[in-house]
C-alpha cells in the first residue's frame, strides 16, 4: 500500500516536532454485498474503503488524523500537519528502523471469495431462500444478505515495528419472517467466519434458511416469557453475549486505567465461581474475531482473563499496556483508519466445564432454558447488564417445556459469574459485531451450558 | 461556488453517461475535529477527513451500487463500470429509477455555521475541560470524566442523476458530551450527557457536565426494582430511543415488503389520541434538518400519526413508484459506502402541555425510568421489545429512590396505544428528533426486589 521508504520518511516527519511514539495505519477494504428479499436479487454494492490514519503520541496526549489521500504528497502534507499540532520547543525525535514483523496465517483462505463468479453467490442466497420458504407454510417473508469483505491493514510505528496483515470476512445471513393470522415473528441466523467461500462447505445455506425458518414459527406458537427471577440454563448453542457483557466489557483496559470498571483493581481476586475460566483467543482459525495481528502491529494471541474464578489479566492496546505497565495483548483494535486503536475483544469465552450439559437441564424443577442470544448491553460501571433471548424455553421438572417469547435477562456481571454453579462439558460459537465508542468490530463469543441460580427475567407475562 | 463534492458528482455522471447508462451519483466531503479530555488531561485530538462517493446505476430495471474514496474520472469510471457489472445480476424491478425533480425550497434558517473553521483547536479543549469542571464542582463524589467530548464537522454533499436533478448543500453540526461516574460508600454509577448545536460557541458544555453529574448522583445507592404491572413515567431521552427504533416501521419500503406491522392501517387508530409523530426534516435547530433527501429530492414535513391515527409512511423513489402512492424525499444516507436507505431525518413525538411534575402526580405509584439499555435489539418488523432499564421509584406521585436492574417487555406500536399522556418537555437530541416524557399505564416490570 506504502512503499517502505515513504513509510520511514511518513515516520520521520511525525516526530520531527518531538512527541514519544508516532504509527502510521493504513486500510484498503474491498466488500460486496448482495441481498435477495422478497424472492428477488434487490440490491447489489460494492466498493474499496481506502485510507490511512496517523497518530502521534505525547505523554499522555494523542494526536491523531486521517484521510482518503494514499499519495506520497498526501500523506506527507497528513503528516506534517500533524506534527505542527505539537507544542513548540520539543525535541525532535528520531524513528527506529523500520524491521518487518513476521505474521503468521491464522485464519487460511482457501477459496478466495472475488475468484468466485457473482451467480454463484446469487445461487446461495436463492438456496437459503427457497428452503425456508419451504420449510413452513406460515413463512410470510425472507431476507437472505451476503457479504464478503477483503481487509488489508499495514502498520509501521517509531518502534520499528513493520507489520502487514489480510483479514477474509464472509457472511450469510437469513432472516425469516413467519405469520400466522395477526401474529408475526422474525428470526435471523447468520454463518461467518474469517475465511474464504470454503465457509459453504461446512455451513449449508439450505441449513441455514430452515433453521431461521424453525426458529421464527416456534416463535409463533411461545408464550410471552414470563417476568420475575428465575433459575436459567445457557444451552452451549446459545452463544456467548453473557461473558461478553457480564465481562468482557468490564476487562478492556481503557475502562481499567481510569478505574471506571467494576473489575478494576481486582488481579488475583475471586470475580467468578471456580469453575469458570475465561479466555479471549484472537488466534483460532476461521473465527470471526481472529487475526494474525490487532490494529497496531502486535500479534494475536490467546490471553487468559479469568482463571478458576480468579482475575489473571486485561484486554490491551499498546496505550493501556504502556500506561498499566503490562504485557500488550494483541486486542489493539479499530473499525478502520478513521478510527483511533482502543482495547477490543476478538473470541471471547468460557471455557468448558465437567458437568453433563443434558444433566444440567434436568436439574431444574422450574427455570428457564436459553436456546440462543441474541445482543446486549452492559454498564461498564456498575456492572448491570442486559441480553436478549432469540430463542428460550421454560424448563418444568427438569424437561424442555413449551417456548418463550420476548425474554430478557438482566443482572449483575460478578454476581451472576459468581453464582455460576455448573459448567457444562460442551462449547459453542455465536458470531457477533460488537459497538463500542461508534467503533464495529466482527468477534465471536463461546460458552459451554452453564447453569445460573437466581437471574432477573422481563417478559411481557406479569 | 462549486465545491469538490459538486464537481464529483459531474464527473461520476460523465462517466455514467460514457457507459450510455442512466444513474446517479452521491458524493460527499467532511471534515471532523474532536477533543477528548479526561481528568485534567488532554487525551486525544483528532482531525478527521472523509471524501467519497457512491453511485447507483439503473439499467432496464435494474440498478447497482458501488463506492469509492478516488474521486478521479478513473475512480469514479472503475466505479461506474462496477455498478454496472452488479446491476446486471439482479432480477428486475421496474420501480427501481431515478428520482423525480421535484419542487423544492432552501431551508428558511441556517445549516451552518461559518466560524466553525476558524475556532481553534485550543478553544475545544478549553471547552471540553469546562464541561468536566463543571461537573466535578457540583458535588466531590463526581469523579473523573471517562470522556469529555467536544467535536463538530463541516460537511458538504451532494446529489445529481442522469435526468438532470443536482441538489447539494454545506452543514456544520457540533456536539459536546461527556461520560463520567459518581462513587460513594464503595459503589460507582455512570452519568451521561450530550448536546448539540450548529457550532461549537453555542454549546452550553457547562450545563451538559452538570447534568451528566446530576444523573450519576442520582443513581448512587441503587436498589433493585419492583416487579409487577405498574405506572410508568418513561423519560423523553428514552421515550426518543424508543422512537428511533420504531422508525423503521414507518419506512414506505417495508410496506412493499410487508414487514411493518403498521402495513395496511392508514386511517386506523394505531395509538392513544395523546400521539402524534411526524418527520420534519425543516425543523428550526433540528440536528437532522436538510433541504433534500439522500436521493436529492426537496425535503418536506410528513405526519405519520396524527392524534393516534396512522396517516402515512416515508418514502424514496422506489417505494412510491412500487406502491404508487406517497412522496420521495425520505431517503437518508448513512455514508457514501452504502445505498440510500428509508429514514427519518428529525422524527418527533408533538409535546403535549403537562409538565413532567403532573405526570408524576398523575402515575401516583409507580415507575420512572431514565435509562434503558439494549435498544438495539428492537425487532423492527414487530415492533417487540425487551430492555433493561434503571430510574427512581414513583410514590405519592414524586420521584422516590433509584433503582436498576429491572427488565420489562413489550411491543413499542402497543406502546403507543398505553401513553396515557404526553409531557411538555420536548427536548431535541443529537442525531436527529426529539420527543417529551410520557405516560404509560400498566407496563409488566421484572426486578430482583
Amino acid at each position: 500500500m506504502i512503499p517502505p521508504q515513504l513509510l520511514s520518511r511518513l515516520l520521520e516527519s511525525l516526530l520531527s516536532r518531538g512527541g514519544d511514539f508516532a504509527e502510521i495505519f493504513a486500510e484498503e477494504a474491498r466488500a460486496t454485498s448482495l441481498l435477495r428479499e422478497d424472492g428477488r436479487v434487490q440490491e447489489a454494492a460494492s466498493g474499496t474503503d481506502r485510507g490511512a490514519g496517523l497518530r502521534i503520541v505525547h505523554g499522555d496526549l494523542t494526536y491523531f488524523a486521517n484521510g482518503n489521500d494514499l499519495s506520497a504528497e498526501g500523506l506527507l502534507t497528513l503528516a506534517r500537519n500533524l506534527a505542527s499540532a505539537l507544542p513548540d520547543g520539543l525535541p525532535q525525535r528520531q524513528p527506529a528502523p523500520l524491521r518487518l514483523v513476521e505474521v503468521p496465517v491464522v485464519s487460511p483462505v482457501r477459496i478466495e471469495p472475488a475468484s468466485v463468479p457473482l451467480d454463484a453467490k446469487v445461487d446461495l442466497l436463492e438456496r437459503a431462500d427457497r428452503a425456508a420458504r419451504a420449510a413452513d407454510r406460515r413463512v410470510a417473508q425472507v431476507a437472505v444478505r451476503y457479504r464478503e469483505t477483503d481487509r488489508s491493514v499495514l502498520v509501521a510505528n517509531s518502534h520499528g515495528v513493520l507489520a502487514r496483515d489480510r483479514t477474509v470476512y464472509t457472511t450469510l445471513a437469513c432472516q425469516v419472517i413467519a405469520r400466522e393470522g395477526a401474529d408475526t415473528r422474525a428470526s435471523q441466523r447468520v454463518a461467518a467466519g474469517t475465511c474464504g467461500f470454503e465457509l459453504f462447505e461446512q455451513q449449508d445455506p439450505d441449513a441455514l434458511g430452515r433453521e431461521a425458518a424453525r426458529v421464527a414459527c416456534l416463535q409463533l406458537a411461545a408464550e410471552p416469557a414470563p417476568a420475575g427471577t428465575f433459575t436459567v440454563v445457557l444451552s452451549s448453542r446459545a452463544g456467548g453475549t453473557m461473558i461478553h457483557e457480564a465481562c468482557g466489557h468490564g476487562l478492556e483496559a481503557d475502562f481499567i486505567e481510569k478505574g471506571l470498571s467494576v473489575y478494576a483493581g481486582k488481579l488475583g481476586t475471586k470475580v467468578a465461581a471456580e469453575t469458570v475460566t475465561v479466555v479471549d483467543d484472537g488466534t483460532l482459525p476461521g473465527r470471526r474475531g481472529s487475526s494474525a495481528m490487532d490494529d497496531e502491529g502486535t500479534l494475536s494471541r490467546r490471553a487468559v482473563l479469568i482463571e478458576r474464578g480468579i482475575l489473571k489479566g486485561y484486554l490491551h492496546s499498546l496505550r493501556t499496556a504502556w500506561r498499566l505497565g503490562q504485557e500488550p495483548t494483541g486486542h489493539g483494535r479499530r473499525e478502520s483508519f478513521r478510527h483511533l486503536p482502543i482495547p477490543r475483544m476478538r473470541n471471547t469465552m468460557i471455557l468448558p466445564g465437567d458437568d453433563d450439559p443434558e444433566q444440567i437441564v434436568a436439574s431444574v424443577e422450574d427455570g428457564i432454558l436459553v436456546a440462543e442470544m441474541g445482543g446486549g448491553e452492559v454498564d461498564i460501571v456498575s456492572g448491570n447488564f442486559v441480553f436478549h433471548c432469540t430463542e428460550a424455553y421454560r424448563i418444568r421438572r427438569g424437561r424442555v417445556a413449551e417456548p418463550l417469547r420476548d425474554a430478557i435477562l438482566t443482572g449483575n456481571g460478578i454476581e451472576v459469574l459468581t453464582s455460576i454453579d455448573r459448567v457444562g462439558s460442551d462449547l459453542g460459537f455465536q458470531v457477533g459485531t460488537c459497538g463500542k465508542d461508534g467503533q464495529g468490530v466482527p468477534v465471536s463469543d463461546a460458552q459451554p451450558t452453564l447453569r445460573i441460580p437466581r437471574i432477573v427475567v422481563g417478559g411481557r407475562a406479569g | 461556488m462549486r465545491g469538490p463534492a459538486r464537481e464529483a458528482v459531474e464527473a461520476g455522471l460523465e462517466a455514467i453517461r460514457r457507459l450510455g447508462g442512466s444513474g446517479e451519483v452521491f458524493a460527499q466531503q467532511s471534515r471532523q475535529v474532536k477533543v477528548v479530555v479526561s481528568g485534567d488531561l488532554v487525551e486525544s485530538v483528532q482531525d478527521r477527513q472523509e471524501r467519497g462517493a457512491g453511485l447507483r446505476l439503473f439499467e432496464d430495471g435494474r440498478v447497482g451500487f458501488a463506492f469509492t474514496t478516488d474521486l478521479s474520472a478513473e475512480g469514479l469510471a472503475a466505479a461506474a463500470r462496477e455498478a454496472r457489472e452488479l446491476a446486471r445480476q439482479l432480477d428486475r424491478d421496474e420501480a427501481w429509477r431515478i428520482a423525480p425533480i421535484l419542487d423544492g425550497a432552501p431551508l428558511p434558517f441556517p445549516s451552518e455555521d461559518p466560524a466553525v473553521s476558524a475556532v481553534p483547536v485550543s478553544r475545544r479543549i478549553e471547552m471540553a475541560f469546562a464541561m468536566e469542571r463543571a461537573a466535578r464542582a457540583l458535588d466531590p463524589r463526581v469523579g473523573r470524566a471517562r470522556k469529555s467530548v467536544v467535536t463538530d464537522v463541516v460537511g458538504e454533499v451532494a446529489v445529481g442523476h442522469t435526468g438532470g436533478l443536482r441538489a447539494d448543500h454545506r452543514y456544520t453540526r457540533a456536539v459536546a458530551y461527556i461520560q463520567l461516574t459518581a462513587s460513594e460508600n464503595g459503589q460507582s454509577r455512570s452519568g451521561y450527557r450530550a448536546a448539540f448545536a450548529l457550532g461549537p460557541a453555542a454549546l452550553p458544555v457547562e450545563e451538559v457536565g452538570r447534568e451528566a453529574a446530576r444523573r450519576a448522583l442520582e443513581r448512587l445507592g441503587a436498589k433493585p426494582g419492583p416487579t409487577g404491572r405498574l405506572s410508568a413515567v418513561l423519560d423523553r431521552e428514552v421515550v426518543a430511543g424508543l422512537l428511533d427504533e420504531l422508525a423503521p416501521a414507518f419506512s414506505g419500503q417495508r410496506v412493499v415488503r410487508r414487514t411493518t406491522p403498521l402495513a395496511g392501517r392508514v386511517g386506523e387508530a394505531v395509538g392513544s389520541p395523546a400521539v402524534t409523530i411526524l418527520d420534519d426534516p425543516r425543523l428550526p435547530g433540528g440536528y437532522g434538518s436538510a433541504p433534500s433527501d439522500g436521493e436529492g429530492v426537496p425535503t418536506r414535513r410528513v405526519v405519520l400519526i396524527e392524534s393516534g391515527v396512522l396517516k402515512g409512511f416515508l418514502h424514496d423513489t422506489y417505494s412510491s413508484a412500487k406502491l404508487g402512492f406517497g412522496r420521495p424525499g425520505n431517503a437518508v444516507r448513512g455514508s457514501f459506502q452504502s445505498p440510500p436507505r428509508i429514514g427519518p431525518m428529525n422524527l418527533l413525538l408533538l409535546p403535549g402541555e403537562i409538565p413532567r411534575e403532573e405526570l408524576l402526580e398523575r402515575a401516583g405509584e409507580g415507575i420512572y425510568i431514565d435509562e434503558v439499555m439494549g435498544l438495539h435489539t428492537v425487532d423492527a418488523t414487530t415492533g417487540d421489545f425487551s430492555l433493561g432499564a434503571s430510574g427512581r421509584r414513583i410514590e405519592r406521585g414524586r420521584l422516590g429512590e433509584p433503582v436498576d436492574r429491572i427488565a420489562f417487555a413489550g411491543n413499542a406500536i402497543e406502546l403507543l396505544r398505553s401513553i396515557a399522556a404526553v409531557g411538555s418537555d420536548l427536548e431535541l437530541f443529537p442525531g436527529g428528533g426529539g420527543a417529551p416524557s410520557v405516560l404509560v399505564q400498566d407496563l409488566s416490570i421484572a426486578g430482583a426486589a
